[in-house]
């Protein structure tokens, strides 16, 4: 066994980032590729650099972070409780039942211009398509989980006289758990989606979607590849928060395996 | 639905009516919604510009539906959506079967891949368009790239998550490499794959309609937005209720083609 054999994988992981990388600056330095269109990886960090310092890029950032954040929040706040309840109540589910199934149908992204007019252009309707996008996984994804709890325990606290309280926070609440956070990390990449598109769409604020946009119609596409890049590192990072959470919320289970 | 890969997890199918119950109480919650909504509008407690009625709503259908309107811009968005749809799961089925087949393209194609599916694929649209104009190609390939991204993941997931046991199984039973790609791999990977197109069928047709209402002429989304912009709330609300009729149809057309394809194979959940 050579000893390069662990390092095996990542050398493979980063050869083809790193490939692309080098073709791009490689080609459209030597004019193969047209730069034009597609910019060039170190223009594209310049052009971050000297916006983050000269430019209103940290406003742009904080626009967006800010819209996701308050959308998020404000879906969390109505879609968990409403999904317990949903879950626990068979006839609250019955009646949500039909609503839900309409607006899973629907593209939430399509109900933007009707946003736009009941909230205006700029901040308000963008955090209202946010709250729409990351509303419905969490609000299923909780209605699953709490299905999922095994009955048995349920009615073995009953016999022993548990309150309902107890009940929710000791059997429910664990259960459900698991189902919550992939339903919080489905949320959280549509309310991306979200906050994306609604800027593109209808901003007046700033924020990076609007960036995008407004960069895209002037053809100033170094400008827009940061942007462009500064959305999937976001991305990458929430994805990644939201797994460590997973974990760190998983670890008195023993393991399944 | 379960705890994986947001990107391979079942779509939520509500399945209604199963009990009379709960019929009769979805039943109740309906009418009493839509009765509460056009109350609302005929007592004028809502300005019309801003919230159209379920009535004002079923007769802008029969006007854009009479006119032949609707089933233009239906027949636009369509052709975007299948050509679009056609082309990912043409490169993307054999690349990702690959991809998942062998260890080492797999490692390079992944970071760049995953990469990529963490932003939002719109956010590529005004680059698309810089290359393609606004029209018909554009969206095209709007949808051929997310599409592609959502097949990929799945598919790559799906040959991973094979039985290692069945493999080495095969293996000393002296099965060549094919006959373990045929007998094992490829089927095992089956459900992956079927709930790849699965998933990749709903996320084209949102983004064709996204990326109509931001650049277009024609199609369901330029309706949304251009009857948006002019207050025609009611033509909205009926373009939004063609996109999620037509979504549930594709849906249940390829679960019924699904279960008919594959009756051989007991129900994976």
């Amino acid at each position: 066994m050579a000893a390069w054999r662990p390092f095996e994988p990542y050398l493979w992981k980063s050869s083809g980032v790193v490939a692309v990388i080098a073709f791009w600056e490689l080609g459209t330095r030597a004019g193969i590729l047209p730069e034009r269109y597609i910019s060039r990886p170190t223009a594209v960090v310049e052009t971050g650099l000297q916006m983050l310092l000269h430019g209103g890029l940290m406003h742009d950032i904080g626009v967006t972070a800010l819209e996701l954040a308050v959308g998020m929040a404000i879906a969390i706040a109505i879609g968990i409780p409403l999904g317990l309840v949903a879950g626990w109540y068979r006839p609250v589910r019955f009646a949500l039942d039909p609503w839900l199934a309409a607006l899973y149908a629907t593209p939430t992204l399509g109900l933007l211009p009707l946003l736009v007019l009941w909230f205006g252009i700029g901040m308000h309707s963008t955090t209202a398509l946010v709250v729409l996008s990351a509303l419905f996984p969490i609000v299923i994804n909780t209605l699953v989980g709490v299905q999922s709890v095994d009955r048995k325990l349920v009615r073995m606290a009953r016999s022993f006289q548990a309150s309902e309280l107890r009940i929710f926070k000791v059997i429910l609440f664990p259960a459900t758990v698991p189902y919550l956070v992939s339903g919080l990390q489905v949320g959280l990449a549509r309310g991306l989606i979200g906050v994306v598109v609604g800027e593109m769409y209808a901003a007046r604020d700033g924020g990076l979607g609007y960036l995008i946009a407004v960069t895209g119609s002037s053809a100033d596409v170094n400008q827009m590849f940061v942007a462009v890049v500064l959305i999937t590192a976001a991305g990458m990072i929430m994805i990644g928060a939201i797994r460590s959470l997973e974990q760190w919320l998983q670890r008195w289970k023993p393991s399944a395996i | 639905m379960s705890v994986q890969n947001p990107a391979i997890t079942t779509p939520w199918s509500p399945g209604l009516f199963r009990s009379s119950q709960r019929a009769l109480i979805g039943f109740l919650s309906v009418a009493t919604g839509l009765l509460i909504w056009e109350a609302v509008i005929r007592l004028k407690l809502v300005s019309p510009l801003f919230l159209s009625s379920p009535s004002a709503i079923f007769e802008a259908f029969w006007e854009l539906t009479s006119s032949g309107e609707l089933q233009t811009h239906a027949w636009v968005s369509f052709r975007e959506f299948a050509v679009g749809l056609s082309l990912a799961i043409l490169f993307g089925l054999p690349i990702s079967i690959l991809a998942g087949w062998s260890k080492r393209l797999g490692w390079v194609l992944q970071p760049l891949v995953s990469g990529v599916y963490a932003a939002p694929t719109v956010a590529l649209f005004p680059l698309i368009i810089i290359f393609l104009g606004i029209g018909f190609w554009d969206k095209v390939l709007l949808v051929f790239v997310s599409g592609f991204l959502q097949l990929f993941i799945a598919i790559t997931a799906g040959i991973r998550a094979t039985d290692e046991r069945w493999v080495r199984l095969a293996r000393s039973f002296g099965a060549s490499q094919s006959k373990l790609f045929w007998s094992i791999i490829l089927p095992g990977a089956l459900p992956f794959i079927m709930l790849g197109i699965r998933l990749a069928f709903g996320r084209s047709l949102v983004n064709v309609v996204v990326a109509e209402m931001l650049a277009a002429e024609q199609g369901l989304g330029y309706m949304i937005a251009y009857y948006g912009n002019t207050f025609k709330i009611a033509n909205v609300f009926v373009a939004l209720g063609v996109v999620a009729v037509l979504g549930v149809i594709f849906d249940q057309i390829f679960l019924l083609a699904e279960r008919r394809l594959f009756r051989w194979r007991p129900p994976v959940s």
